[in-house]
């Protein structure tokens, strides 16, 4: 029985600002994050959280507040989306989604400023949609066609040459011989 | 001046508290949405505490309540009890009610 009234005890500090977003996961806790997240998008029209991170920057900047309610419909590409990713809760943009997915039914998101896409993930992983940001800005930033294209492009580029990479690596064929 | 003991807190409109995932959280509203930035989770005392501060129970009651539901001693209860609202009323998530 406890015998102490605690408020929440050491994990007080690391709920407070359910984030950073790209908080490695963590037993419990972000799993609590998630289903906090995933109550409160259910219950509230949104739901306010801070930008961590500047993956998504000029769109969203560390420090920004983001509005973000529950996808009434599949996201679209282009859209910024709340994920749950194998490395936590993330706030990127959609690159590849509905209706482009085929059998797989796999969507991919991407940081604006990322190198690479992030692992495939399925719709139900999109637990919500920036709707608006501090200041009234798009919700989906300036420019968010071609910065969608453009990260597509570069996603692509980039997994292309990890592919290639892979091919020469594994394809004696391709190796260069010694002369 | 009242003591704390004998005063009334009432749950601020402005916070909601939550079961989730065997977890309790308080969550603030901001308009008429969440502000997820603090989320603050209460342990089993602290939800019990939360459950009374209806803006009618007094400290003295609530402190019966949690001497008679768990195993604590009056003084501890008092203690825990005044500490719980302190914090509570530093994230303003109660009020005093107003005689």
């Amino acid at each position: 029985m406890p015998s102490t009234v605690e408020r929440a005890g050491p994990e007080f500090g690391e709920m407070s600002g359910i984030g950073p977003l790209d908080t490695p996961p963590t037993d419990g806790l972000d799993a609590l994050r998630e289903a906090a997240l995933r109550a409160c998008l259910a219950e509230f029209p949104h739901v306010r959280l801070t930008v961590s991170g500047d993956c998504m920057t000029p769109a969203l900047v560390p420090g920004q507040a983001a509005f973000l309610a529950r996808p009434g419909r599949p996201a679209r590409v282009g859209d910024i989306v709340l994920v749950r990713a194998p490395a936590g809760l993330r706030l990127h943009r959609l690159v590849w989604g509905p209706p482009f997915t085929g059998p797989t039914n796999r969507v991919r998101t991407k940081g604006d400023h990322s190198l690479a896409f992030d692992p495939p993930l399925h719709p139900s992983d999109v637990l919500g949609v920036v709707i608006g940001v501090e200041g009234g800005g798009s919700a989906r930033g300036t420019f968010w066609r071609a910065r969608t294209f453009r990260s597509l492009i570069a996603g692509l580029w980039s997994a292309s040459r990890v592919r290639l990479r892979w091919l020469v690596r594994t394809d004696p064929a391709l190796r260069k011989t010694p002369e | 001046m009242k003591g704390r003991l004998e005063r009334t807190f009432t749950r601020s409109p402005r916070m909601v508290g939550r079961k989730i995932a065997d977890e309790f959280i308080l969550v603030p509203i901001v308009g008429r949405g969440a502000d997820v930035d603090a989320i603050f989770t209460l342990n089993r005392v602290g939800a019990f505490i939360w459950d009374r501060l209806d803006g009618r129970a007094s400290g003295e009651t609530i402190v019966a309540a949690l001497v008679e539901g768990f195993d604590v001693d009056r003084t501890q209860a008092e203690s825990d009890y005044e500490l719980f609202l302190a914090q509570l009323l530093q994230i303003r998530a109660v009020a005093e009610e107003s005689a």
